[in-house]
């Protein structure tokens, strides 16, 4: 408790902005036209249309001087909130004299083809894990596939192919449609009947944009268990699924931002879908980050995230939930907390950066139903340079202390 | 062919631009450069500016010895567009203290802010040989990416800015602009 404290103070001290981070000359000096008022400010898109929040933010701003570091800011919120979209300002005179028009038209990006390295990173225990992997558009259709071999996520480590693709209902619907394909081979650290050698899934969902920034996706996953011990096999683990997704970022005047990112997730596994598993997993996450600054690239960041998790019934080892890896209990082994995972799980971050600096505070318990709970903590300390973190993670605890040196980008 | 035609010729083939006519002036011993028929104002550096924005303009007016610099004056413009009152406004940076605006000036318009600005770039007469042939020679370069406000750090001005910025090849997504004089002397230029 005392580290977590330590941490939280650190951070928000770290996240104090300096007073060149915040220092504001706005551009009357050099824009002539910082004299007029704003009159109005519009969106012209058939396709997109802007959070309330960003339009709370042109009624704020309406009768105000014309500024453009003020709109160029209001720029980046909407290319931040709206992907894939391609933003153009437009500044005319007003109907009224002395006063401006700003419209911004938002497009479909007209990017296509996308290459892109979906994951990358190094455990000093755990070795490698990496996938690579290409987005491209048809019409409306969204495409992608990819490699992957991941040593993190899951108590195994699975090395295999992933492919799906994404699309609207209708154009413009609120509704889409996905469906995943994927087939992996799993490596396991010793030797189980409860291990599987092969697994195939196929997950058809909906996705439905309920309101700004508040999402649901349900649907089917379909895995294909392959074992091998104690004789050869094959089992089906097939789920409902449904996740409710609610992002939400608030701009705190020119100091910063509050992000908050939550969802929570369910999985049943019942014979009525042919499953040879019988199992609920319920899993909650929420993640609140506090970033200095209005630029994409913030000088200071808090983020505080917790998960918590519980299975009922008997899950395949895979679905299983794991601690002690990029982002959970860093500076642990998840083989040496949970070698064939938990079913209860309960954890707590605290991640501050202060320029490329950045320190974690992790703390947590994963368990099976009916033995007793361990609370571990962990701490790290590294160096983050262009989205990749280098960083030295340990226990904290009264035995033999081993670092673990992670490395890798967005953990 | 002199060095001062080689130069002019290797000049005008790298730059992206057809050059403009430069005329050299003097003025109160100090060396100007007047360009009545140069139109900087161009493509996209214009189209942001009439879109409301303000544009950094950096200018390097250089002597030239053959493929000698003699003497150099660098400043640094941001212009905006007055949507209104349909004229530019002008303010030239000080290289001391970065932020500041030393001179400003509106209502210009497009044909007279080349004026204007060439008028705030003066050179001391080097010792040279009055009867060598000379030229003058203009660049102007802006930077593809907007600065949102020309007055903060990032867009903060001195002269090693200016030196490292001319010193390097320009940017695909930089527009640059330039002109070169006819070879002069400097015992032929009248002080007006």
């Amino acid at each position: 408790m005392k580290c977590l404290c330590a941490t939280l103070l650190a951070s928000t001290v770290l996240l104090f902005p300096d007073s060149r981070a915040v220092a504001f000359q706005d551009s009357t000096q050099t824009n002539v036209n910082s004299r007029y008022k704003i009159e109005r400010i519009s969106v012209q898109s058939s396709a997109f249309a802007v959070t309330k929040s960003i339009q709370r933010e042109f009624d704020r701003l309406i009768g105000r001087p014309f500024r453009t570091e003020v709109l160029d800011e209001l720029e980046k919120r909407i290319r931040a909130e709206i992907p894939n979209v391609k933003v153009t300002r437009k500044v005319l005179k007003g109907q009224q004299k002395d006063q401006i028009a700003v419209q911004f038209v938002l497009e479909r990006s007209g990017k296509s083809v996308d290459f892109n390295t979906t994951r990358l990173a190094y455990h000093s225990q755990q070795n490698f894990s990496f996938g690579a992997g290409i987005d491209f558009k048809v019409k409306r259709v969204n495409f992608s596939g990819g490699l992957l071999t991941d040593n993190n996520e899951r108590v195994e480590r699975y090395s295999g192919l992933r492919a799906g693709f994404l699309t609207p209902l209708t154009k413009d619907s609120r509704v889409r449609l996905a469906f995943i394909a994927e087939s992996f081979r799993s490596q396991w650290h010793t030797q189980s009947p409860d291990f599987q050698r092969t697994r195939t899934n196929f997950e058809p969902t909906v996705l439905i944009d309920i309101l700004p920034g508040l999402k649901i996706r349900s649907g089917f996953t379909f895995n294909n268990l392959e074992f091998q011990l104690p004789a050869a096999r094959v089992q089906a683990a097939n789920a409902v699924t449904s996740t409710l997704r609610y992002s939400k970022q608030w701009q705190l005047g020119l100091a910063g931002t509050q992000t908050l990112d939550a969802g929570y997730n369910l999985r049943a596994a019942a014979t009525l879908l042919s499953s040879d598993f019988e199992y609920r997993r319920h899993t909650g996450e929420a993640r609140l980050t506090f970033a200095s600054g209005n630029s994409e690239k913030s000088r200071s960041a808090l983020t505080l995230s917790t998960l918590f998790g519980a299975i009922g019934g008997q899950a395949p080892v895979f679905d299983r939930f794991v601690l002690g890896n990029f982002n959970t209990l860093r500076g642990y082994n998840r083989f040496e907390i949970a070698p064939f995972g938990g079913d209860r799980v309960i954890h707590f971050s605290a991640d501050g950066r202060y320029r490329f600096v950045r320190a974690v505070y992790d703390t947590g318990t994963i368990s099976n139903s009916g033995r007793p709970k361990v609370l571990r903590h962990s701490a790290g300390l590294g160096f983050v340079v262009s989205g990749i973190t280098a960083m030295v993670a340990f226990p904290i605890r009264g035995s033999s202390i081993e670092p673990v040196f992670l490395l890798g980008m967005n953990f | 062919m002199t060095a001062a035609a080689l130069t002019a010729l290797s000049f005008l083939l790298q730059s992206p631009t057809l050059a403009q006519a430069l005329t050299p002036r003097l003025s109160d011993n100090q060396l100007i450069a007047v360009a009545p028929a140069l139109k900087f104002l161009e493509g996209k550096p214009l189209e942001r500016l009439r879109n409301g924005q303000s544009v950094t303009f950096d200018f390097q007016l250089q002597l030239l010895d053959g493929t000698k610099s003699l003497a150099r004056s660098l400043q640094r413009f941001v212009l905006s567009y007055d949507l209104w009152e349909e004229t530019f406004s002008a303010v030239q940076l000080s290289q001391t203290s970065p932020r500041t605006p030393v001179f400003s000036t509106a209502r210009l318009k497009a044909e007279t802010v080349a004026t204007w600005c060439l008028g705030r770039m003066q050179m001391p007469l080097p010792t040279v040989d009055k009867t060598k042939p000379l030229t003058l020679q203009l660049e102007i370069r802006t930077s593809g990416t907007k600065l949102a406000n020309p007055l903060r750090p990032q867009g903060s001005v001195d002269l090693a800015v200016l030196v490292d910025i001319f010193s390097r090849p320009p940017d695909p997504k930089d527009s640059r602009i330039t002109a070169l004089s006819r070879s002069f002397t400097l015992s032929s230029l009248a002080t007006p």
